[in-house]
């Protein structure tokens, strides 16, 4: 899950500027460096997937140099900041088989279909919807758009569709209107964004695709699958992810999120959201005139949709998920656990939006945070009182740390327990003893946490 | 039509449908809880059943109920008013998961009781405990409540119901005056997977695999077409409670509820006239919040997983170009009397009057030369009934016009693939003078 304060998308819009931007007539222009290049995505279930993706480039060298960092599904973010009219994505592919291009559906370029050789009959086919970088190629294609439209888009590959965005091929790009808000209306501001991308896997598909060039293998389009028209995703993705397990924070009470919705699969998914509504202000990138107040919206294969959530005073989990009920992966869809034959799934298109404030700002909400005023991420509780280990040296629990819980902290010491791993680094050890004499005669906490 | 009502009438439902018309939908049924000195209190169970199917299938399903009551599909439709704090405790008595009940639309809700899952709290059958949910109904409309427990699977297994929170005026969905209804029905959109079923049936839950969804049943209100047509309550449905004929005298404002209560999407297709739908996921479709400004005219809901939508359906057989009673010669002797309110409908019957006494325009065809269906009364005119040859006709008492309400997806118009069945119900357009609901009427 992407997540991201104004504050820091705007710094590091500004930053990559000045690292990549060059100079287009009098504006700026926005320059991002894409190798196309082969992966793997290993699921939840230890499947290794093969996968086709866009890996960013640190610069043209880099590019050039084939890419240091490996491919990402989504791809990398691409965002074009506010007042900057021209988009350029350089791409280079490295070593993928067929030829790639990048469109972005929504935004005004000119497009240079690519035809496949006559046929018997003379007939063409469209083969790309614009020109490609194929690995052949000694230098990166480029990609412009020069009128950038503020809003939520997909960019993709615009060739053989059908397999490369399934592959792999596919990433956010925004702008926005204005710093700190999506489109024209002052009604379209926020305080936080977030970017859910939703797609799918099926892996027989990615299999053959990726024995392109093996021998005896069934191969995608010949010896194999004949098209996707008997695609069967087993995996279910948010931002790349099958087991969103994970829990974002969607901000503070009463202040409003950018929730801006992605469908790169080839299904439709219906995100609904359960404790409150959403105010759905855009459709591909497109402002409505009036929001409308769902709980649930449809976001259709390829389509973008942007809607702001505004949480209600006090803390709160909201569950976000997909009402076509992909919410489990394949293998293994159910995990028995517990009495009375209780089963768990391992989660799937599953977003649970968390409001609260976050004093320490360790990412733990401050309504389930052991220790508020301690960075504590991982929550160590090992005498499960309440009081995070991070700030609890009181090791009788009579409420004060005082020399009572000395005899207790070498006992604990010696034996090597995790009661006294104040320092959360998994293990008792003489970096716990500066945090004893820090909280002694003191109480433990503050804790978040009511029991 | 036609060969759907010989179908019917081979079936020999025609006997079982004599008997349940007139009278036999009153308003939407379902239950308003108990006084409990706040709000009201509802005591669910969830528990298992199997249900039959017109194809002669059984089919095993969860499902929601009241407790001390069988287990129903889909669950008891929650009838509150707006503003009145809501207590549900569940129960689970013999679902082999735990369960719960999420409420989208509905803000605060809490919940205490059971144990943590994924979502809220969940009952177990072998802990027996019970999980209470509380919110406030704090906004008019159509909601929907299924499980928050491995949705994929107890969604499909038939863990999902409507609510319908009251505005506080009399007969008026929300508080918009233009919302104003006469009649209501509500249709709760569903579908079933026997695959899934079989495998819950047979002990195999670990084998089931949700990625993969091969319906061949679809349900209106859990009942298959065409069960649809048979009353509320009907004792040979013990498990499927509501009936989804709709019926109405011309002029009237029907407000229609649906739900997607499933996990696939349904076109419902509303022959005879457009309907206005003022309403998503009981919010007014409104650029103001006050006035439904963004309503939309449309003959098909789109009806989405979850999604709830309410609409304005009407009918009057305005500047049809002829009476829809019939001419005074014709035998049919009536007035047409537009005095108050002059709107250019008879005060009582709702005639258009500017068609009135107005000769069909076409030369009807003799008997000999038609075919006919079972709903035909033997007469074009509203009210009418004329001689048909043995064995036709039948299904329609009243005289009235029939409108075949259902899934534009025309598969879903089939039991296990034979036709007619699913998701499929008729609009009778009652004449002015028949009883539709005794207590309605």
């Amino acid at each position: 899950m992407k997540i991201k304060s104004t504050k820091t998308a705007l710094a590091s819009a500004i930053a990559l500027s000045l690292v990549s931007a060059t100079f287009s007539s009098s504006l700026f222009a926005q320059d991002y460096y894409l190798c196309a290049k082969q992966g793997t995505k290993t699921m939840s279930d230890t499947t290794v997937i093969p996968m086709w993706g866009f890996a960013l480039a640190t610069d043209a060298v880099d590019q050039a140099a084939g890419c240091a960092a490996a491919i990402t599904v989504p791809g990398p973010a691409l965002t074009v900041p506010v007042g900057d009219n021209v988009l350029n994505i350089h791409v280079k592919n490295i070593d993928l088989p067929e030829a790639v291009s990048v469109i972005i559906p929504g935004q005004h370029a000119p497009m240079t279909p690519v035809m496949s050789a006559p046929d018997a009959q003379g007939r063409q086919r469209v083969i790309s919807f614009t020109h490609v970088a194929s690995m052949t190629d000694a230098s990166a294609s480029t990609y412009t758009w020069s009128s950038m439209q503020p809003g939520t888009y997909a960019y993709q590959s615009g060739s053989h569709p059908a397999v490369q965005v399934q592959m792999g091929l596919y990433g956010a790009v925004t702008k926005d209107a204005a710093a700190g808000q999506a489109y024209a209306s002052a009604s379209t501001a926020y305080d936080s964004e977030m970017t859910v991308i939703y797609s799918e896997i099926d892996p027989v598909l990615h299999t053959q695709v990726a024995n392109i060039g093996t021998p005896n293998e069934p191969k995608y389009g010949s010896t194999g699958m004949t098209s996707t028209i008997d695609y069967n995703p087993q995996y279910f993705l948010v931002n790349g992810d099958d087991s969103s397990t994970g829990t974002p924070i969607a901000g503070a009470p009463l202040q409003t999120s950018l929730i801006r919705f992605i469908n790169m699969g080839l299904e439709t998914h219906i995100p609904t959201l359960h404790g409150d509504d959403m105010a759905i202000i855009a459709e591909d990138g497109h402002a409505y005139t009036n929001a409308r107040n769902q709980y649930s919206v449809m976001v259709a294969a390829g389509q973008t949709r942007d809607v702001l959530f505004t949480p209600p005073a006090g803390p709160g989990d909201y569950p976000l998920f997909d009402r076509m009920l992909n919410l489990t992966n394949k293998t293994p869809p159910f995990v028995t656990a517990g009495a009375n034959g209780v089963l768990t799934s391992p989660g799937s298109l599953v977003t649970v939006l968390q409001v609260g404030t976050n004093a320490d700002t360790d990412n733990v909400l401050d309504h389930k945070d052991n220790c508020l005023l301690e960075v504590n991420p991982a929550q160590m509780d090992t005498d499960k009182d309440g009081f995070g280990n991070a700030c609890d040296a009181d090791l009788n629990n009579d409420g004060i740390v005082n020399t009572q819980d000395i005899p207790l902290f070498i006992t604990a010491f010696q034996a090597n327990s995790q009661l006294v791993d104040l320092n959360e680094d998994g293990v008792a050890n003489t970096g716990d003893i500066p945090e004893l004499i820090r909280m002694f005669f003191t109480e433990p906490g503050p804790t978040g946490i009511s029991n | 039509m036609y060969s759907l009502s010989k179908v019917f009438k081979r079936a020999s439902l025609i006997v079982l449908f004599l008997g349940c018309t007139p009278g036999a939908n009153a308003a939407i049924q379902g239950v308003t809880g108990t006084p409990d000195g706040t709000g009201v209190t509802f005591n669910l169970t969830t528990s298992t059943s199997n249900i039959p199917t017109p194809d002669g299938n059984s089919v095993r399903m969860w499902g929601y109920g009241v407790a001390g009551s069988p287990m129903q599909y889909p669950g008891p439709t929650l009838i509150i008013d707006q503003g009145t704090q809501v207590t549900v405790n569940l129960t689970n008595t013999n679902i082999p998961m735990k369960v719960s009940m999420l409420f989208p639309g509905q803000e605060g809700v809490s919940a205490t009781g059971g144990t943590a899952g994924q979502f809220t709290q969940e009952s177990s059958s072998v802990l027996g405990d019970t999980v209470t949910y509380t919110f406030t109904a704090a906004n008019p409309g159509t909601y929907t409540y299924y499980s928050g427990t491995q949705p994929g699977l107890q969604i499909e297994m038939g863990l999902m119901g409507a609510i319908i929170v009251r505005s506080g005026t009399a007969d008026q969905a929300y508080n918009d005056p233009s919302t104003q209804y006469d009649r209501e029905y509500l249709f709760v959109l569903s579908e079933v997977d026997p695959k899934v079923h079989q495998d819950v049936e047979f002990g195999l839950l670990p084998m089931i695999n949700n990625t993969v969804s091969h319906s061949t049943f679809w349900f209106m209100n859990g009942r298959l077409g065409p069960d649809t047509f048979f009353p509320d309550n009907s004792s040979f449905l013990p498990n499927q409670p509501y009936g989804s004929l709709a019926q109405m005298h011309p002029g009237e404002r029907v407000l229609i509820r649906v739900v997607g209560g499933g996990r696939e999407g349904h076109p419902l297709h509303l022959h005879g006239n457009n309907i206005n739908v003022f309403a998503r996921d009981g919010r007014l479709m409104s650029s103001n919040g006050v006035s439904a400004d963004l309503a939309v005219s449309d003959y098909t809901i789109q009806a989405l997983p979850g999604a709830t939508y309410d609409g304005i359906w009407e009918w009057t057989g305005e500047q049809l170009g002829w009476d829809i009673y019939g001419t005074n010669a014709g035998g049919q002797t009536h007035d047409c009397n537009d005095v108050a309110p002059v709107d250019g409908f008879d005060d009582v019957t709702s005639e258009y009057c500017a068609d009135h006494d107005v000769e069909i325009p076409v030369v009807l065809p003799e008997k000999q030369e038609t075919a006919f269906g079972g709903f035909y009364s033997g007469s074009p005119f509203l009210g009418a009934l004329s001689d048909l040859p043995p064995g036709e006709g039948g299904l329609n008492l009243n005289g009235g016009l029939f409108f075949m309400w259902h899934s534009h997806n025309e598969r879903e118009l089939t039991n296990d693939d034979i036709y007619p069945g699913g998701m499929m119900t008729m609009m009778i357009i009652e004449p002015h003078s028949a009883v539709i609901d005794p207590g309605n009427p």
